[in-house]
């Protein structure tokens, strides 16, 4: 689920940055350590919108670096237990399928692959399809799924999914 | 949905919070039997029903009505004890040969029942969600060196290469732990299934009830206990202390209860063949004793000689009665005749009167004149006659001669006119301590009559009545009672509203004690 929320950040900025660009610099530090990380309490920080104050720098003593603390808006994703997402399939092999929610991973056991879909090893590339042929999963294929269990670390969320409910699958 | 729940739960809670419920309210009753319907066994359950009727019930009576054992009702309702469903109290009661003895009387615990309700249904809930984890943080994966078990959750490490990330080794899949399909939908199943018990909490969920239905009083149980066993209630009421253990066995073994109406089913018997109805409704038949004669018959010698006894006084009257009969006696005045001893006189000296006619003689005429209106008996029931013959002599006369003197008096009444002239009329002879007791009243009402030219007419009218009716058996009109009108005996089919005018009070009174006492005896038989 996706989120616009507030957030807060120190930019540790080298001396040799003082000068007359120095909120760009700060600005600009602030974007490439933030964007596209994971927090395990906000999830994935997929944008900053807006920077709205940046603080007074501390010099820190004995070293000359000065942290500025900067607070700002961002777009984050966070996924949850039953969430309902569309993913892109990464890989497929014998035990199951992986696929990617935006910078979410995610794996799909083949217990949670609908029962009709077998694993066919032998297509020119490996995918889960129904005796009928009519559904088809294999790499890079649109599918929805449901999470049916996050691993929440720190620096990094792993989610693991399902097939099997309604409205799940691939999308055609 | 449970936020839903939370939220008329909230409404309701403020709708009852301030009001102090005095009856149980149906939607907790409901949520009760839902719970113990579908959570517990039909024992408890039916435990839990008839609490819920009788709101504190005696263990011993729960057992009796559910036709359990004591044991296992005991069992159960420490069962539900330990639920924290039911409370418990004790009551000493004594028997009437004075021993002590603790029952234990068990009624809901309405104040935490909710409660406990919720609590359970939460703890459901909890499990089904670690349950739900369990699936996912299960380990699917085996390494075939180390034994290293990885999860699904694991598999972002070795999804790629399929080796232990630990020894290096190649991993399986563990076919032991494959997961169960329903599993994943169990919470969601709950949730719709529980979906009225949720809602009936929460229209329960902050009812306050009356401290009377929190602690109520032991229930009266003595219908229902009639019901099932007819004879036990008079058991238990004679032991004022429950039942005692010989009517505990005597129930039990079934044979007092086997044909009698079970929990207020009632037995119709459906009797086709109509005749028997009509049988029921026949009237009762009279009894031999009133259709047959059961006054002894006595050795012919005997009832020759006493034959002969009240032929001999019989005598005596009919030669007074013959020389009454004559018309010329008539005529003279009643003081002459009383002279000349021909007519008894009116005044009431008894003395005078068992002079002229003997009491016994006159009983056995009676007797005899009684007994010719009897049936005879037959000869299968001679014998118990026979047997009977001592003790027919007091109450069976009296009766038959009560009999006889209804035929008489309707007869005479029916014949009023034809009768003749007969000088017998005057004898007031007391009959019956009913009818001519009164001997001192008639002398005192003697003394201070008070005799009016119209009284004295209508005597003389009625007397004339008197003398010239007579019945075809003169013996007859002695059974007719006579009433007193101004201290003068006069017959009582001869009374007429202008001689009851005439009467004293007193005189009233015999007279309609005299017609209530005839009335009766005639309806009776």
């Amino acid at each position: 689920m996706f989120y616009h929320i507030s957030l807060k950040h120190e930019i540790l900025l080298h001396p040799r940055y003082f000068g007359p660009n120095l909120l760009d610099t700060v600005r600009q530090k602030l974007l490439n350590e933030v964007e596209g990380t994971c927090s395990g309490k906000y999830g994935f920080i997929i944008a900053i919108t807006t920077i709205d104050t940046i603080g007074t720098g501390m010099i820190q003593p004995g070293r000359g670096y000065v942290i500025y603390p900067v607070e700002y808006k961002a777009i984050v994703f966070r996924p949850f237990k039953g969430e309902v997402l569309d993913a892109v399939v990464s890989q497929v092999n014998k035990i199951g399928l992986r696929c990617e929610i935006g910078p979410l991973e995610c794996f799909v056991s083949r217990h949670c692959i609908p029962l009709e879909m077998d694993f066919d090893p032998n297509s020119a590339s490996p995918c889960y399809k129904s005796k009928d042929e009519e559904s088809v999963i294999q790499k890079n294929d649109e599918i929805r799924i449901k999470i049916i269990g996050l691993r929440i670390d720190a620096t990094d969320i792993y989610a693991i999914g399902t097939l099997r409910d309604d409205y799940l699958g691939p999308i055609n | 949905m449970q936020n839903g729940a939370q939220n008329s739960s909230s409404q309701n809670y403020q709708s009852n919070d301030t009001a102090l419920l005095t009856q149980v309210p149906s939607d907790l009753k409901t949520l009760i039997r839902i719970i113990m319907r579908n959570f517990y066994s039909f024992e408890l359950y039916l435990c839990m029903e008839m609490l819920l009727i009788y709101p504190c019930m005696k263990e011993d009576d729960l057992a009796e009505v559910l036709r359990l054992d004591l044991k296992v009702v005991h069992q159960y309702l420490v069962n539900l004890k330990k639920e924290k469903f039911l409370n418990e109290k004790c009551i000493m009661e004594t028997s009437p040969d004075g021993k002590q003895t603790k029952f234990s009387y068990f009624f809901i615990n309405y104040k935490m029942i909710v409660n406990v309700i919720k609590y359970k249904l939460d703890q459901i809930r909890v499990r089904i969600e670690s349950e739900e984890k369990q699936i996912t943080t299960r380990s699917l994966f085996k390494c075939t060196l180390c034994a290293k078990t990885y999860s699904d959750l694991d598999t972002k490490d070795i999804f790629l290469t399929m080796r232990c990330t630990h020894c290096g080794g190649d991993i399986d899949e563990d076919t032991s732990a494959i997961p169960k399909q329903s599993a994943r939908n169990l919470l969601h199943k709950f949730n719709t299934q529980m979906k009225i018990v949720f809602e009936l909490l929460s229209k329960v969920e902050h009812v306050r009830l009356a401290e009377f239905l929190l602690r109520p009083e032991a229930s009266d149980m003595t219908d229902i206990l009639e019901k099932i066993n007819p004879g036990l209630t008079t058991a238990k009421t004679n032991s004022n202390s429950g039942r005692s253990a010989m009517v505990k066995y005597d129930k039990w073994s079934g044979d007092k209860t086997r044909n009698t109406d079970l929990l207020g089913q009632t037995r119709i018997t459906i009797n086709f063949d109509s005749n028997s109805n009509s049988n029921q409704a026949q009237k009762k038949e009279l009894p031999s004793i009133l259709l047959l004669n059961r006054i002894p018959e006595e050795e012919p010698m005997n009832r020759d000689s006493q034959l002969l006894n009240s032929l001999k006084s019989a005598a005596d009257q009919t030669i007074n009665r013959e020389s009454l009969n004559d018309t010329t006696n008539l005529n003279l005045p009643q003081q002459q005749q009383q002279q000349q001893g021909l007519v008894k006189p009116l005044s009431n000296n008894n003395q005078q009167q068992q002079q002229i006619v003997p009491l016994g003689n006159l009983e056995n005429i009676i007797m005899q004149k009684l007994l010719k209106h009897e049936k005879k008996i037959s000869d299968s029931s001679s014998s118990s006659s026979s047997q009977n013959a001592s003790n027919t002599n007091g109450s069976s006369s009296s009766s038959i001669t009560i009999t006889k003197r209804r035929s008489i008096l309707d007869e005479s009444k029916n014949d009023f006119k034809k009768r003749k002239l007969n000088n017998g009329e005057s004898d007031d002879r007391p009959l019956r301590n009913g009818f001519y007791n009164s001997g001192s009243m008639r002398r005192n009402h003697s003394d201070g009559s008070e005799n009016s030219d119209e009284y004295d007419d209508d005597y003389e009218e009625n007397e004339d009545l008197s003398f010239t009716s007579s019945s075809s058996d003169p013996n007859e009109d002695l059974l007719i009672p006579r009433i007193l009108v101004k201290n003068k005996p006069i017959r009582f089919d001869r009374i007429t509203p202008k001689l009851i005018n005439h009467m004293t009070e007193l005189e009233k009174e015999n007279y309609i004690q005299i017609c209530r006492q005839l009335y009766t005896e005639i309806y009776e038989i």
